[in-house]
């Protein structure tokens, strides 16, 4: 398992990574976006996916997937940043991004 | 022939005579095993909540607890279960994020919703390995009806 200091690293780069991401979607958007505190958890992928989909209380069956690359001097980090907003939400951002396109 | 069939999030399966289902990444989601040793079926349902009455147009009957063991179940009497024979083992349920949304965590509220759907359907629990803060993996070996769970780090494990 993973030491304190690398939890904490992680934790504050997901804290940073989420805010700036909520940052460029609110400019897309023109919506207000509030981040929670974040967490830190290390488990089996599908584990953590379906718990944080449980826990939002989805009903429906569709979630919107923003592929990124995380580009750094040093060498390229291997991932994915997944947002999985509610229904409703998901519904605003379609419609601002759609509309935003075509001004 | 050892064929396996994954099982997805929200998703059942039913596999006769031998071979494998195997569902990877419970959190808090539970998986459900259903065998009938003596026509040998065997079932395996991934849920991921525990009641579709809480949502007003439930898409996917697999999702919930509820809809999901009818529906397994009904499955595999379709190809020679009896009800009356079948045994369970569950496992997951657990709650990987530390943060108190609600006093009961989903985890636990699935197991809870599981627990009574097999109470009703008069299936008695065999075997089980829920709660904790960990993910799972469960593997159901048909022909030996036997149950298999291994997390991240630990060895596998017969339940």
């Amino acid at each position: 398992m993973m030491e304190e200091m690398g939890r904490s690293v992680l934790l504050e780069v997901g804290n940073i990574v989420t805010a700036s991401y909520l940052n460029a979607l609110s400019h897309l958007t023109n919506l207000a976006f509030l981040p929670d505190p974040p967490l830190l958890v290390v488990d089996m992928a599908g584990a953590i996916l379906g718990t944080v989909l449980a826990e939002t209380n989805v009903a429906e069956d569709h979630i919107l997937v923003l592929k990124t690359a995380f580009v750094t001097a040093t060498g390229n980090i291997e991932g994915n940043f997944l947002i999985i907003p509610d229904q409703n939400t998901l519904d605003i951002i379609v419609r601002m991004l759609v509309n935003g396109a075509c001004q | 022939m050892s064929e396996q069939i994954r099982v997805k999030i929200a998703d059942y399966a039913v596999k006769k005579e031998e071979g494998m289902l195997i569902t990877v990444g419970l959190g808090s989601c539970v998986g459900v095993a259903l065998y009938d040793s003596f026509a040998k079926v065997a079932g395996l349902a991934h849920i991921l909540l525990s009641d579709s009455a809480l949502f007003k147009t439930p898409s996917n009957p697999a999702k919930f607890a509820d809809t999901a063991i009818p529906l397994l179940l009904e499955q595999m009497i379709s190809v020679g279960a009896k009800p009356i024979r079948l045994k369970a083992k569950i496992a997951g349920g657990s709650q990987l994020f530390s943060f108190e949304r609600s006093m009961t965590s989903v985890g636990e509220k699935n197991i809870c919703a599981v627990r009574n759907v097999l109470a009703v359907l008069r299936i008695p629990i065999t075997g089980e390995e829920v709660g904790g803060s960990v993910g799972r993996t469960m593997k159901l070996f048909v022909q030996h009806r036997k149950v298999v769970i291994s997390t991240v780090g630990s060895e596998e494990r017969e339940i």
